[in-house]
């Protein structure tokens, strides 16, 4: 593989240039913003394996647990960046009305895998974290997971494929691919500068992903929730690990948006959840609804605006939940476009009617999994075989997933 | 300007950290807020995106004119959680 195209400077694109380049592939990496533009700059930095399911495998998060540190020693050493990862306790609250073990869903199958789970009294939930106010609730604890901050972790990861030779191009949106038959031949872009072309088109877009694919008549199965989060001022210690709330509407919700081929602004879920970051400020997140679909019509869908409502939702959640926050100012709010899967698997791998195409996404927790994920998807370009990927694979979807595939079409 | 001229006073982020961020690869203000966290303090940039853009402007040779104003993130000013709120 001569020279690779990689559309999208998320964590996905960068670290897939990161060892592409490092394995002598000449790279070029290309994104409509800036590097880390997208949600790889907008999530709650969770290094989370409690998520594991539905996605990618316990297995293969199990693998990219014990191999972080060692990752992100190896980032920080090649690029002198801090990356912040630190180890720390997250906490479902099982709130009234919630069965506890609904909680500790997968509980069993995690203790399986070595990870540790309990169900916590409301003692012991004051001990971990004094400043959660929740007049008595129980909580899944689970001991060990872990934080990034995702800024660093992705520019770590650009720097990396920048020193082994990729050329990154910023500011330059990709609005279409030029075919030949069904082999790509060039990117159509916004803006001026060098035509950028090569043999093989990496397409590592996030949520943007399956409108690309379409300029190649593709139309791959994959649909986007948007995220809404905010952070406040810097402020003392209040919390040391993430406090959320336990629950299972994530699953019903997104398939509720994939039954309406990803149009759905009218459905909406508001999880709470609240992490401080090594600065001190406190992150707040999630609202999250569906867009107008990433089809060919919804492509709007994909710059979204922070809704009114949103920021009401998050700050009430967190006086709820952290009454010694209600005097802190909230400072910036965001909402982001993130992919899912029918499935909740990521999709991975060439699309067998086109032949130098390579789909790289639809990751929802994608912190945990990339360097991981990165390395096997690098094998498997090099090699031509997805080998352990093959499950990801676009044709595991009807027809080969494509053109035929329009959700009720 | 010299490098260690605080130009974001919220996050303390010098010249110096900015140029650094510039020569590694960033071409907008919202890129140089990304590495150096300059521009993410309480007062959302109001005070430095200027300093910034001016940085921008004289290590890589583009008119001011044509650097992106910041993007602007809701709120537009601080406001307290408690104002935010719905509160029974
Ligand atoms: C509020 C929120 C909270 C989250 N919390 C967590 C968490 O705690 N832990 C976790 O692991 N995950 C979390 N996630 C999910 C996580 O952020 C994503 O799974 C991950 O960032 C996906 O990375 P990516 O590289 O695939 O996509 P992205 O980071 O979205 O990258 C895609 C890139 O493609 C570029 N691009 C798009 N279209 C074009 C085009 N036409 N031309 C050129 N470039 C283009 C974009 O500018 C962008 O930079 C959260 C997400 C959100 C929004
Ligand atoms: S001075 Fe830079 S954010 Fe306030």
């Amino acid at each position: 593989m001569a020279n690779v195209v990689i559309i999208g400077a998320g964590i996905v694109g960068c670290a897939l240039a990161a060892r592409l380049a490092e394995n002598g592939v000449k790279v070029t990496l290309i994104d409509q913003a800036e590097v880390v533009a997208g949600a790889s700059g907008a999530n709650l930095s969770l290094v989370l394996w409690s998520d594991a399911e539905p996605g990618v495998s316990l297995t293969m998060t199990r693998r990219a647990w014990d191999e972080l540190p060692a990752e992100v020693a190896d980032l920080e050493a090649r690029t002198g960046l801090d990356l912040e990862f630190r180890r720390i306790h997250t906490l479902s609250l099982v709130l009234e009305g919630m069965d506890p073990r609904a909680a500790l869903a997968g509980g069993a199958h995690l203790t399986e895998a070595g990870f540790q789970t309990e169900l916590i009294d409301p003692a012991a939930v004051h001990a971990l974290e004094p400043a959660v106010d929740l007049g008595g609730v129980q909580a899944a604890v689970y001991q060990e997971q872990a934080a990034i901050n995702p800024f660093y972790f992705t520019l770590a990861w650009a720097d990396r494929a920048r020193v082994a030779g990729a050329s990154i191009v910023t500011g330059r949106r990709v609005t279409g691919f030029r075919m030949d038959g069904e082999r790509i031949v060039g990117l159509e872009t916004a803006g001026s500068g060098e035509p950028v072309g090569g043999d093989l088109y990496v397409l590592a877009a996030g949520a943007w992903t399956r409108a690309l694919a379409l300029t190649a008549g593709i139309d791959l199965p994959e649909y986007h929730i948007i995220g809404e989060a905010c952070v406040t001022e810097a402020l003392p210690p209040l919390l040391h690990g993430l406090v959320g709330e336990a629950g299972d509407n994530r699953v019903p919700f997104e398939l509720e948006l994939a039954a309406r081929g990803g149009d759905g602004s009218d459905l909406r879920l508001a999880e709470f959840a609240a992490i401080q970051t090594m600065s001190g400020n406190l992150v707040v997140g999630q609202v999250s609804h569906g867009g107008p679909g990433s089809g060919p019509d919804g492509r709007q869908g994909n710059r979204p605006a922070v809704r009114p409502g949103a920021l009401r939702d998050l700050a009430t959640g967190l006086v709820q939940r952290l009454p010694a926050a209600r005097s802190a100012s909230v400072i910036r709010a965001w909402a982001k476009p993130v992919p899912f899967t029918p499935d909740h698997q990521p999709i991975i791998g060439r699309v067998a009617s086109r032949p130098n195409l390579f789909i790289a996404s639809g990751l929802k927790s994608a912190l945990i999994i990339t360097p991981l994920l990165s390395k096997l998807i690098v094998e498997a370009v090099i090699d031509g075989d997805l080998g352990s990927l093959r499950p990801f694979s676009p044709g595991r979807f009807p027809q080969g997933g494509f053109e035929e595939l329009r959700p009720g079409g | 300007m010299g490098d260690d001229v605080i130009v974001c006073r919220c996050e303390e982020v010098t010249a110096g950290e900015v140029r650094a961020a510039i020569r590694a690869g960033a071409r907008t203000i919202a890129a140089i807020k990304k590495r150096t966290r300059a521009g993410m303090g309480l007062c959302g940039g109001r005070t430095c995106a200027r300093l910034l853009a001016r940085l921008l402007a004289e290590e890589t040779g583009l008119p001011v004119a044509e650097i992106a104003p910041p993007p602007s993130r809701p709120p537009v000013r601080p406001v307290p959680v408690a104002a935010l709120a719905e509160e029974e």
